[in-house]
């Protein structure tokens, strides 16, 4: 379980994040995503220890900040860049991972690596830019984390690798109880493989919850009438959109569904029913009310 | 201790560390092996100071390795994304910090300990030194890299790093330079005691310095061995326990920002820039100390140097102002300490003269052309005075002569151009009649050894007649004598005898030149004799020593008869011709050597006697013409020089002239000064020889009257001009 209890943190551009709370229970997995220069980077910095907050506390599993070195060995980060030694091999870092991790498993170890068939001798600069992403995810997931941060995990990495990985995650994800944090730029792969997503906006948290619970927070009602309508007549419902096509009107509402849904039908439409949400089309009602876009 | 090693080094890691680095460690020690074992086991056929050879590259090796372990181990602190790998490893800093650094250690000192193991069986008896130079140098090369480390932790980039740690090395030695030359140029009689002991303290500022003194000035600083080892250990611990600190507070964010540590890049650069404008002081001072441009000219030089390092190291001039600033504060306050200590001879430290009481020996060297102590590397020569007398005349002349300084409105160096240039003593010099030309000044060092163990050294220049009552001191005649000995005798570079065994193959070419010259300059007659041996030199020498120990130099008693010069060939070069392997014949290449000089009168009866016995006749003396001249002026006192006589003085005075006959001059000849230097300013006789040369020597004040009462019917004329030569034209010769 990890707890953000108020965090800050501020560099000499100005502040960052501002009094960030949430907390992520065990094998749950947390998608940040926010504009550039939201603080999604600066915010897997801080709960990897790279950063120390201005204020507040990061627990994790109730160890407090002190204890930092303990809460880093359930603790793996791979970072938006993977940087390695120059001449550096896959076979040495896991040589240099070992050391530091005991829960290392070479059996992991060896059939993720041949399973995204990575070269543990070649160089890792004659690795492309997925290949080295993979590479570290493969060392991070053969650690056996309780925790795993990925900054723009996925960035690089082919749709059928990806697919595989995703899977491979969620696969530890229920034998280990792994908890994942990741920022992602990509909100379609963030609803596959997240279940709690976390919207940053200006170094605060403008919306944090289960993906679940979010999406039913909105809802998507599509209409038609057989004769024409005054559309300021749907004001009432505080639409969040709405849009007419042909006779087909679409309103997207926030809030409970059934008392709208009772209200119109006494209007007597000829066709009505409500359509989920995306995640993404969420964050674009979202950032579109203030006027922002999603990155 | 083992739990506290445990605990900040984690060993798996110095273990994966070691193996990754294993192939700089086999080069690196292969390295030291070529460097120091290679060239000691091959000394005993080549030839040459292994000492010097062999440890010094290693320790070379062994330093540079210092900076390339440091720049390799922490260079994540450079590189943000392996920072973050770094940084959330699941290690304490401190433990990161504390493997990374007794790697390091490893790292750098295993090289050195096979380069001198390797060497180890070739050492012979020289093992015990060996081994000193090793404990002495294994802590400093653990302090370049725990101070390479340390300014790693306050700096951004590796760029930086490697640039600031070369001048944190360096700035202690430039800071040694730099103050030499300051004081010498700006405090008046400054001199080091001694420079190995100067540079000595500074091995306690810089590693560097130390090392390089373990190579250069082993003599000296074997004495220190132990207690340098333990200061450079301990300072290696501090800095390890500083930067662990500072390691343990940076922040992630600092990687690629300039200066983590906001004080050190000040501290460090404001050192530097005020040590640059030091050095331009003192360059630029030299002898214009009291010109106000050559103060503000440094200070503009060294301000702009902190500004523009200062904007390289933080990208830009956005911190121009800021910097300004700062190196204003600073190079104020340089000059808030430099100035009173200028103008208070370093807050009294130059001005000052022990009491007798403190002092338990003086070592006194004079340089001197009137006391025919001129000679070259005289500096060498130090005479040893233990007796109070002798200290108590040492002390009263130091204070009479600052009190000459201060006079003459001096407070700044004692170079003499300096003098020269002092408005009191440049009028004074047209008041001396016969004085104070540019190149007739003495030279002045004392080290007064104190009954506390301390030192203190002076060293001046000033106008020769300053000089008098110390001329008139014995000391200058136990200096005298003591010099004979190390200019003469003790020298083994003099080509004395030519048929020495070392030159037997000569073929002839060197022979004749091989010998020293003994040439007597003669009021009227030049005369020359060689030694040829060994003996003859010493035997002349012993002469020399019994006469002058019976002189008073400055007291005629007894006939001038001229100077005699000893004149010798150094050697320089030998080259050996061969011919089928065999030597066929050897040259020698010498430099003339202006061994001695002094005055010979006809008291010196040893010296004549030695001359005499080589066949070697003292010539009658002749002159054509001749003159004494009686100044207008009652002055004080009067340096003359008797082989020199080319006086001339640069405003017009009054004199009366006397016309000497034959007779009168045999007369006046004993009261004729040898050494030239009088009291009070007197007669000066002025002849010329047979073949026209002009010659002059000063009359003893103290019969001043019986030379006049001589002459009372010769007199000439009055007659006011600036060559007193000059006028010697107007009188007829002497048949």
């Amino acid at each position: 379980m990890i707890e953000v209890q108020e965090i800050s943190k501020s560099f000499d551009s100005g502040e960052v994040l501002h009094q960030i709370s949430f907390s992520v229970p065990k094998s749950r997995v947390l998608g940040v995503v926010g504009p550039v220069g939201s603080g999604k980077s600066t915010l897997l910095r801080i709960l990897s220890g790279i950063h120390q907050p201005d204020a507040g506390l990061v627990l994790v599993d109730e160890l407090p900040p002190k204890k930092r070195y303990v809460i880093n060995r359930k603790l793996f980060f791979v970072s938006d860049e993977v940087v390695f030694e120059a001449g550096a091999t896959l076979l040495q870092l896991r040589k240099f991972y070992k050391v530091f991790y005991s829960t290392f498993n070479d059996g992991i170890y060896h059939k993720l690596t041949a399973q995204f068939s990575l070269p543990e001798k070649a160089k890792l600069t004659s690795f492309s830019k997925g290949q080295r992403r993979l590479a570290a995810l493969v060392l991070g997931l053969a650690i056996k984390p309780s925790i795993l941060l990925l900054d723009e995990a996925f960035d690089g990495i082919d749709a059928a690798l990806r697919h595989k990985l995703k899977a491979i995650i969620t696969q530890q994800i229920d034998e280990e109880e792994m908890t994942v944090i990741l920022s992602s730029h990509n909100l379609r792969e963030m609803e596959d493989i997240c279940d709690m997503i976390c919207l940053l906006k200006d170094g605060s948290i403008s919306l944090f919850g289960d993906i679940d619970e979010i999406k039913a927070g909105f809802v998507r009602i599509q209409l038609a009438f057989d004769k024409p309508v005054d559309l300021d007549s749907f004001d009432k419902y505080k639409p969040l959109s709405l849009t007419q096509t042909g006779k087909l009107l679409t309103l997207i509402i926030q809030g409970e569904a059934e008392p709208v849904l009772l209200d119109l039908q006494k209007r007597k439409p000829i066709f009505i029913q409500e359509v989920p949400l995306t995640l993404e089309e969420i964050f674009i009602l979202k950032a579109e009310a203030n006027h922002e876009t999603v990155d | 201790m083992r739990p506290l090693i445990k605990k900040r080094v984690q060993f798996d890691y110095a273990r994966y560390l070691l193996s990754k680095h294993l192939r700089y460690l086999v080069l690196t020690s292969l390295a030291c092996i070529i460097a120091n074992g290679f060239l000691v086991f091959t000394n005993p056929f080549a030839g040459g100071p292994w000492l010097v050879d062999g440890a010094f590259f290693q320790t070379v090796i062994a330093v540079v390795g210092a900076f390339f372990v440091s720049g390799f181990l922490f260079d994540f602190l450079n590189k943000r994304y392996k920072a973050d790998i770094f940084f959330s490893l699941p290690i304490k800093r401190s433990d990161l910090f504390g493997t990374l650094f007794v790697t390091g250690m490893i790292l750098v000192f295993v090289p050195y300990l096979c380069g001198w193991l390797s060497a180890l069986p070739f050492y012979g008896q020289q093992i015990g030194e060996a081994f000193e130079v090793f404990l002495i140098n294994l802590p400093m090369i653990m302090a370049v890299f725990a101070l390479l480390v340390f300014v790693q932790m306050n700096t951004g980039n590796l760029l930086e790093s490697v640039l600031f740690s070369g001048i944190a090395l360096l700035l202690p030695i430039l800071i040694c330079g730099v103050w030499l030359l300051y004081c010498n140029t700006m405090l008046l009689g400054y001199a080091s005691s001694n420079l190995s002991q100067l540079f000595l303290v500074f091995c306690y500022f810089s590693p560097l310095a130390a090392g390089i003194a373990t190579f250069f000035d082993w003599a000296s600083l074997s004495a220190f061995t132990f207690w340098l080892s333990v200061y450079w250990g301990v300072i290696t611990v501090v800095l390890a326990l500083l930067s662990s600190y500072l390691f343990q507070k940076r922040k992630a964010q600092q990687v690629q920002v300039p200066f983590t540590n906001p004080v050190f890049f000040p501290l460090l650069m404001g050192a530097f820039a005020l040590a640059i404008q030091l050095l331009f002081w003192g360059v630029l001072g030299l002898g214009f100390y009291y010109d106000i441009r050559y103060m503000v000219l440094p200070f503009a030089f060294a301000w702009l140097v902190y500004v523009i390092v200062d904007a390289v190291a933080h990208r830009g001039f956005k911190n121009v102002i800021q910097a300004g600033v700062v190196y204003a504060l600073i190079g104020i306050a340089g000059f808030m300490i430099i100035l009173p200590a200028n103008a208070t001879g370093g807050f009294g430290f130059v001005k000052r003269v022990p009491d007798n009481e403190e002092v338990a020996s003086v070592y006194v060297n004079i340089n001197d052309f009137v006391l025919a102590n001129y000679q070259f590397s005289s500096y060498d020569n130090k005479l040893l005075l233990e007796d109070e007398e002798s200290i108590a005349t040492i002390t009263s002349f130091h204070q009479e002569l600052l009190d000459y300084y201060e006079q003459s409105g001096l407070t700044g160096t004692g170079s003499y151009d300096i003098i020269w240039q002092s408005p009191s003593v440049s009028a004074g010099i047209y008041t001396y009649p016969y004085t104070t030309f540019d190149n007739y000044y003495s030279s002045l060092e004392i080290t007064y050894v104190l009954k506390d163990g301390s030192s203190i050294s002076r060293s001046y220049t000033y106008p020769t007649d300053w000089g008098y009552s110390l001329t008139s001191s014995n000391i200058v005649r136990q200096l005298t004598i003591q010099n004979l000995d190390v200019l003469l005798p003790s020298r083994n570079d003099l080509l004395v005898d030519s048929s020495a065994s070392e030159y037997e193959n000569i073929n002839g070419i060197i022979n004749d030149n091989s010998n020293i010259l003994v040439t007597l300059n003669n009021l009227t007659y030049s005369a020359a004799t060689n030694i040829r041996t060994k003996e003859d030199l010493i035997a002349l020498t012993e002469a020399l020593k019994l006469d002058i120990a019976d002189q008073d130099l400055l007291s005629a008693k007894s006939t001038y008869l001229g100077d005699l010069t000893i004149t010798a060939n150094v050697k320089e070069t030998i080259i050996t011709y061969s011919l089928d392997g065999e030597v066929s014949y050897q040259t020698a290449s010498s430099l003339s050597y202006y061994a001695y000089y002094i005055s010979l009168n006809s008291e010196m009866t040893n010296t004549l006697a030695f001359l005499a016995e080589k066949g070697y006749e003292i010539p009658a003396q002749t002159m054509s013409k001749a003159v004494l001249v009686l100044p207008m002026a009652d002055l004080e006192k009067s340096a003359f020089f008797t082989f020199s006589p080319s006086l001339y003085y640069g405003e017009d005075m009054t004199f009366t002239y006397y016309r000497l006959t034959a007779r009168q001059f045999e007369q006046i000849r004993p009261y004729l000064l040898t050494p030239g230097l009088a009291k009070q300013a007197g007669c000066v006789l002025i002849f010329q020889d047979a073949n026209g040369y002009e010659f002059a020597g000063i009359i003893d004040p103290q019969y001043t009257g019986t030379v006049l009462n001589l002459l009372k019917n010769n007199e000439l004329y009055q007659t006011t001009g600036w060559n007193f030569f000059y006028l010697l034209e107007d009188v007829p010769a002497n048949q």
